[in-house]
């Protein structure tokens, strides 16, 4: 079996920031990472460890103060990644359907075409009756679905989501994740994840990074063996647990460095 | 055969969404009327107040007898025209002004370098009182109506730039990111995020012009104008002619509130986002 490409990996990222009080403030230390083509990767760690850092600078949105990114260039008009952020970021000027389209209007698509394939991605995350609404007019759970639908519908085929279903009530987002793991069997993307839920990371990834404590190192890289495609039960059996009490011991240490 | 069951099932809720929009609609009137009712007992009150002799009916005539005048003045044509020479000047400075003022304020918020080159400068000729150049204008132009116009336009120029460059800066710098994630550059990111995300600023300029606009309109007319509802103020001081007066007060009230409601309107169309 050939080892699939790799669409984007990092060498030895470094990152610092320049606090408000002139401080230099190091937000990631020495990561690197390789993910190769239709791998999903999910990513945790203690908060502001630096997760969000990390997937700006996979996405080139944001250069590294060392190391180097690689990214397989994208074929016009797909571009060669595409964001979900943590806060959504759609544009509450647009319509629900502008917003869904954003991306290859940009891109450079005509309006008309732009616009069927945002109505595809609308109507299977179950927004279609909202298209012609402004973003204002949707719950949190819609408006993250429309963020959904606004990165795959560009087409990307890597796409770097900032813990996307963070701000869901619990059922909701277990019923997302479902869909997102269907979506994905489907689909066959590049994924990275970022996540502060285990079950979310264990569910849906192929490999879970877990991070430190700022600045952000990675301590622990943990291929999750669950045979695709996965069913959601499987968060019910031992080995699942298994596995989430271990990335957790991991984790736990550096949640209690983090909270000094 | 037997009614079918659906309809019946409907009806409550129908029943029920027209008690909530009835309930909306009555308490949108009884603002309105609350809006109307307290200027009409203030009115009637003077009017009432001037009937029993107290206040001084020469200083401050009844409202009766300044309806009276203004359908006189009306009628004789001086009040619309003296409307339309200040309409004259009004809406030219202020759409002059603002498309300038709008102009040099975005390109002050999105280029740094032109918000350092012009922004100390234009804020300190921000808080010279525009009126304050008025001869300097009449001095350059003459007694006409360009300095009128330049007047006005001066004044809002600025109000418009200090508004639209602040609200390009303020647009969401978290939006700017995900706009710039999807490749947004260059034009398209001008019409796509710029030019609306500081469009509510621009608005907010806009209304706030309007206001000063005709603040200023009046204000030159007093001095160095033949026409115009400000030059009809005046007039009537001079020759004491009290009730004239009011009509020009009420003509130029008038005008103002319907200018802003004009504004505003105009503003939500353009922004049918804000709807909520
Ligand atoms: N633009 C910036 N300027 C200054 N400091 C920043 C900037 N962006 C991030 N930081 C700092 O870098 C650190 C990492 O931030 P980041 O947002 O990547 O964390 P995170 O792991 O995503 O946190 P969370 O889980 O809360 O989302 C934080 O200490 C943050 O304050
Ligand atoms: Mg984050």
């Amino acid at each position: 079996m050939t080892v699939p490409p790799p669409m984007v990996s990092a060498q030895d990222i470094g990152k610092f920031f320049l606090a408000a009080d002139g401080r230099a403030v190091q937000a990631l230390d020495g990561v690197s990472l390789t993910v190769r083509e239709g791998e999903f990767v999910c990513v945790v760690g203690p908060s502001g460890c630096g997760k969000s850092t990390l997937l700006r600078i996979l996405g080139g949105l944001v250069e590294p103060t060392t190391g180097t990114v690689a990214r397989r260039p994208g074929q016009p008009p797909v571009p060669p990644a595409a964001f979900v952020f943590q806060d959504f970021a759609v544009l509450p000027w647009l319509t629900v359907r502008s917003n869904a389209a954003f991306g290859l209007r940009m891109a450079g698509v005509r309006r008309r075409a732009a616009e069927r394939a945002a109505d595809a991605w609308l109507l299977r995350m179950d927004l279609a009756d909202f298209a012609d609404g402004y973003p204002d007019q949707l719950s949190g759970g819609m408006r993250q679905r429309l963020a959904l639908a606004r990165a795959f519908a560009t087409g990307s085929p890597v796409l770097l989501m900032d813990e996307p279903l963070g701000s869901l009530d619990p059922q909701t987002r277990r019923l997302m994740q479902e869909q997102l793991l269907a979506l994905w069997q489907e689909e066959r993307k590049t994924v990275v994840l970022v996540t502060h839920s285990l079950d979310e990371a264990l569910l849906l990834g192929d490999r879970v990074l877990v991070m430190s404590a700022r600045p952000g190192r990675v301590i622990e890289e943990l291929a999750v063996p669950f045979a695709r495609p996965r069913d959601p039960g499987i968060q019910d059996g031992p080995e699942f647990g298994r596995l989430r009490a271990r990335i957790w011991d991991r984790l736990r240490d550096q949640l209690s460095v983090s909270a000094r | 055969m037997t009614a079918p069951p659906r309809p019946r099932a409907v009806a409550p809720a129908d029943e029920a969404v027209r008690a909530v929009v009835g309930r909306a609609r009555r308490t949108t009137w009884r603002y309105a009327a609350l809006g109307i009712a307290v200027p009409a007992v203030l009115l009637l009150g003077w009017q009432a107040a001037g009937m029993a002799g107290l206040v001084d009916t020469l200083l401050f005539p009844p409202p009766s007898r300044i309806a009276v005048r203004c359908v006189e003045l009306a009628a004789s044509g001086d009040l619309g025209a003296d409307t339309a020479a200040t309409l004259g000047r009004l809406v030219p400075g202020y759409v002059i002004g603002a498309a300038a003022g709008a102009l040099a304020g975005f390109v002050m918020g999105v280029s740094r370098t032109a918000g350092a080159a012009l922004g100390p400068l234009f804020s300190a000729l921000y808080s010279v009182p525009k009126i304050a150049v008025l001869p300097l204008l009449l001095l350059l132009f003459g007694l006409n109506d360009t300095p009128k116009i330049l007047a006005v336009a001066i004044t809002v120029f600025f109000v418009l730039q200090i508004n639209t460059a602040s609200a390009v800066r303020q647009i969401d710098p978290r939006l700017l990111e995900s706009a710039r994630s999807y490749g947004a550059s260059g034009l398209r990111l001008l019409r796509f995020v710029l030019l609306p995300g500081a469009l509510p600023g621009v608005l907010t300029g806009l209304r706030t012009a309007s206001g000063l606009g005709v603040v200023v309109v009046v204000a030159v007319e007093f001095v160095a104008s033949e026409s115009g509802l400000g030059h009809l103020i005046w007039n009537a001081w001079t020759l004491f002619q009290p009730d004239r007066m009011y009509v020009g007060l009420v003509a130029v009230a008038m005008l103002g509130s319907l200018f802003s409601a004009a504004v505003t309107l105009a503003g939500r169309r353009a922004m049918p986002w804000r709807s909520r």
